[in-house]
C-alpha cells in the first residue's frame, strides 16, 4: 500500500505539496494500491482541491486501486462533498456526504473540451453571490477563462484535459481560479521552437509574450497567455504559473518574477486571484484608464 | 458590403479555432469578390485568441495582410471581444 498524504495546510503555497506530489509520482509506477491521506487536512484552496483531483484521476485512469481517508476536520470534508469531489470519484465518504452546491463556489469540474455553456455557467454563479456587476464578471470569465483553457488543449498534450474549480471568499474580497493540467510542460511545448529557454521558468516567462507558440508557424498563434496577463493587470488581480519546476508570479501591481521550485510540478497549472474590489466598471471610456 | 451575424453562422461561443475556420468558409466568397464584410457581434458570448487566429491566419494566407482592415469590419463589439481582437492583430500591423 502506497500513501499519498496530504498536510493541513492544503493552501496556494507550491512547498505545502512537496511530498504529495513525490509520494503520487512514485505511486504512480509502484502498482500497488494507493490510500490518500486527507485526515489531517484542515485547509482546501482551489488549487489543492485541484492538485488532489487531477493525482486521483491520473492513478484512477492508470488501473490503481485507491482509497481515501477524508478529512477528520467535517467542514473541510462537507466542502470536499459540496465541490463534487466525492460523487466525481466515488471514493472516501462518497456513500455518506452528498453534494450540495455552495453559492460561493464553482463545483470541481473537469473539462475534456473547451465549453462555452460551462464558462456562462461560471458567470452566472459569480453573479448570483457577488455584488460586483454582471457586466464585469463576465468579461473577466469569458477573457480569461477561453485563454486558459485553449493553452491546455492546444498545447499540453494533458492526458486528461484539465480540472477547473473557483471559489470566491467575500470576507477576502476575491476570488480564487484554479486550472490544472498534467500536460507535458511549457519547456518541452516550446523548446524544439525557442532555442534560448533553458528550463520552464523561462519558458513560462517566454509564453507570457505576445506571439510566443508551440506552433509558431500557424499564423498568428500565441496571444492567449499574453491576454490573459494583460487582462490580470488591468484588474490588479494576481497571476500564478506553474509548470513543471517552473515558477513565474506576476503581482496585482503587475510585476513578474520567476524561480524554480524545490520539485517537479507533474504537469502545469494557473492560478488566477482576482481582487473584487478591483474590478473596473465596464463602461468603455472608464475602462481605458485601466486598457 | 454585407453583414454577417456570427450568432448566426458559428454560435454565441468564438472560443476555438473550429468557430474560427468556420467563419473563414463563410467569409471567403465575399472576399473573393471584393467584398467588404461586416461581423456582428451581437449576441456573441466569448471571443478568444484562438478564434480570430485562425480566422486572420486563413484570411492573410489567401489574401494577405492588407484585407484584414479593407475588408473586414466589426459590429456590435463588445468591450472585451475588442479586448482580445486589439492583442489577436498579426504582430507587423498591431499598434
Amino acid at each position: 500500500m502506497r500513501l499519498i498524504p496530504f498536510r493541513h495546510d492544503c493552501s496556494e503555497i507550491l512547498n505545502h505539496y512537496k511530498t504529495s506530489v513525490q509520494c503520487f509520482r512514485e505511486a504512480l509506477f509502484a502498482l500497488e494500491p494507493v490510500r490518500i491521506e486527507l485526515g489531517y487536512v484542515r485547509y482546501l484552496r482551489p488549487f489543492g482541491l485541484n492538485l488532489l483531483s487531477a493525482m486521483t484521476f491520473e492513478l484512477l485512469r492508470n488501473g490503481l486501486q485507491v482509497s481515501l481517508t477524508p478529512p477528520q476536520d467535517e467542514r473541510v470534508n462537507i466542502f470536499l462533498a459540496d465541490q463534487g469531489f466525492y460523487s466525481e470519484f466515488l471514493i472516501g465518504d462518497a456513500g455518506r456526504l452528498q453534494s450540495s452546491p455552495r453559492s460561493t463556489s464553482v463545483g470541481l469540474r473537469r473539462l475534456d473540451e473547451p465549453d462555452g455553456n460551462y464558462l456562462t455557467s461560471v458567470a452566472h454563479w459569480l453573479k448570483r453571490h457577488s455584488d460586483i456587476p454582471f457586466e464585469d464578471i463576465e468579461d473577466m470569465v469569458m477573457v480569461t477563462m477561453p485563454e486558459v483553457i485553449n493553452n491546455v488543449f492546444d498545447h499540453s498534450r494533458s492526458p486528461f484535459g484539465c480540472y477547473v474549480c473557483a471559489v470566491a471568499y467575500p470576507s477576502e474580497q476575491r476570488l480564487m481560479l484554479s486550472v490544472i493540467d498534467f500536460g507535458v510542460g511549457f519547456y518541452t511545448s516550446l523548446s524544439p521552437h525557442y532555442r534560448d529557454i533553458h528550463n520552464d521558468s523561462d519558458a513560462i516567462a517566454l509564453a507570457v509574450k505576445p506571439g510566443i507558440s508551440s506552433k509558431p508557424k500557424k499564423g498568428n498563434a500565441g496571444r492567449g497567455l499574453h491576454i490573459l496577463s494583460d487582462w490580470v493587470k488591468t484588474t490588479h488581480g494576481e497571476l500564478e504559473i506553474v509548470s513543471q519546476d517552473g515558477h513565474w508570479i506576476q503581482d496585482s501591481q503587475g510585476v513578474t518574477t520567476t524561480n524554480n521550485i524545490s520539485f517537479t510540478f507533474p504537469g502545469s497549472c494557473i492560478n488566477l486571484c482576482v481582487r473584487t474590489s478591483h474590478l473596473p466598471s465596464t463602461d468603455p471610456t472608464e475602462r481605458r484608464r485601466y486598457d | 458590403m454585407i453583414k454577417l451575424s456570427l450568432v448566426q453562422i458559428v454560435g454565441p461561443y468564438c472560443g476555438t479555432h473550429t468557430e474560427g475556420e468556420m467563419l473563414y468558409r463563410v467569409i471567403e466568397p465575399y472576399i473573393n469578390c471584393n467584398e467588404k464584410v461586416v461581423l456582428d457581434f451581437e449576441g456573441v458570448q466569448l471571443a478568444s485568441s484562438s478564434f480570430f487566429n485562425e480566422l486572420f491566419r486563413h484570411v492573410i494566407e489567401h489574401f494577405g495582410e492588407s484585407v484584414l482592415n479593407s475588408q473586414i469590419a466589426y459590429a456590435s463589439l463588445k468591450p472585451r471581444h475588442q479586448f482580445v481582437l486589439d492583442r489577436s492583430q498579426p504582430i507587423a500591423s498591431a499598434s
